[in-house]
């Protein structure tokens, strides 16, 4: 169905649809997204579904500088003070694509306990500038390696109470193994690579959290 | 002259600063920035030593070889805890 692309154009046979590309391997094919060939028709990204006998597309591998992050994009990734609503970001990641039938979610919130210890409220501070980097690279690495649509990616900063949203990472797939595994794998990462560093308010004082179990 | 931006336990380490200027020359690493560091506040230097506090260059994580120039976003990160205890 895909023959070999040479100098930026791709022949397709007739009958194909745009979401047979898509599917094609090696899969470097997605409907207008940073860091994947899209498929460019008249130079707008290509997303009819039926493909024309003999038609010509052309194909671009879209980079950050020149395909810049729309405020949808902006939103899917956020460090910010203020809570979020579930609902909200739920409805964010599902508008993004029709073929999303799986959507896992990972919602982390505060705890009154730490290493047996109680806990009165934790505050988070963050990386200006390198905190949102990273998130940025969970995502997009999320969108490349694993079988996803879209993933969406908050962090809270500041003091938060007990009980209160932290963290919140959702995964949209075609299917639930792949959203449950991106989104396992998100906050993991996430743990490890971003600057984030938690101050936790106990009766005895203020402790800065070392390292994360 | 370089600006240092500390966060977390490096920040309280260094009495409540959010930063450190430091005199460092043109030509100089990371490890020389590192020496700097050690001299004025052992304990930061300690950490830097074990690893556990690591150096960015311009929002990177930064090898103790590289150079750094002036102009560049330099930090002190200590360990990560993003996320939620036990999530």
């Amino acid at each position: 169905m895909l023959k070999k692309p040479a100098g930026g154009v791709l022949a397709v046979l007739g009958g194909s649809t745009y979401q047979n590309l898509y599917d094609s391997p090696p899969r470097v094919l997605r409907p207008c997204r940073t860091g994947f060939l899209n498929i460019l028709r008249d130079g707008r990204c290509a997303t009819e579904p039926e493909v024309e006998e003999g038609q010509r597309m052309s194909l671009e591998q879209v980079t950050k500088a020149d395909h810049p992050v729309t405020d949808d994009d902006a939103m899917l990734v956020r460090v910010q003070r203020e809570d979020f609503s579930i609902d909200e970001e739920l409805r964010r990641v599902r508008r993004r694509s029709k073929r999303i039938g799986g959507i896992a979610m990972f919602l982390g919130t505060a705890r009154d306990r730490s290493k047996g210890k109680d806990v009165d409220s934790i505050t988070f501070e963050h990386y200006e500038g390198m905190a949102q980097k990273k998130l940025r690279e969970i995502r997009e690495r999320a969108l490349k390696e694993f079988d996803v649509i879209e993933m969406l990616v908050l962090h809270r900063y500041g003091e938060i109470g007990i009980g209160e949203n932290i963290v919140l990472i959702i995964a949209g797939a075609e299917h639930r193994a792949e959203a449950f595994q991106a989104c396992k794998w998100a906050i993991d990462e996430l743990k490890q690579i971003t600057p984030i560093w938690k101050l936790e308010h106990t009766p005895e004082g203020e402790v800065w959290v070392e390292e994360h179990p | 002259m370089v600006t240092v931006r500390l966060f977390g336990m490096t920040k309280m380490l260094a009495g409540n600063q959010g930063t450190l200027s430091l005199a460092l020359h043109d030509g100089k690493r990371v490890k020389d920035l590192v020496a700097i560091i050690e001299a004025a506040y052992p304990k930061i230097g300690e950490l830097l030593q074990k690893k556990k506090v690591l150096v960015s260059v311009n929002q990177d994580i930064a090898h103790e070889d590289l150079e750094v120039k002036d102009g560049d976003e330099i930090a002190l990160l200590p360990p990560f805890a993003g996320g939620s205890e036990g999530c």
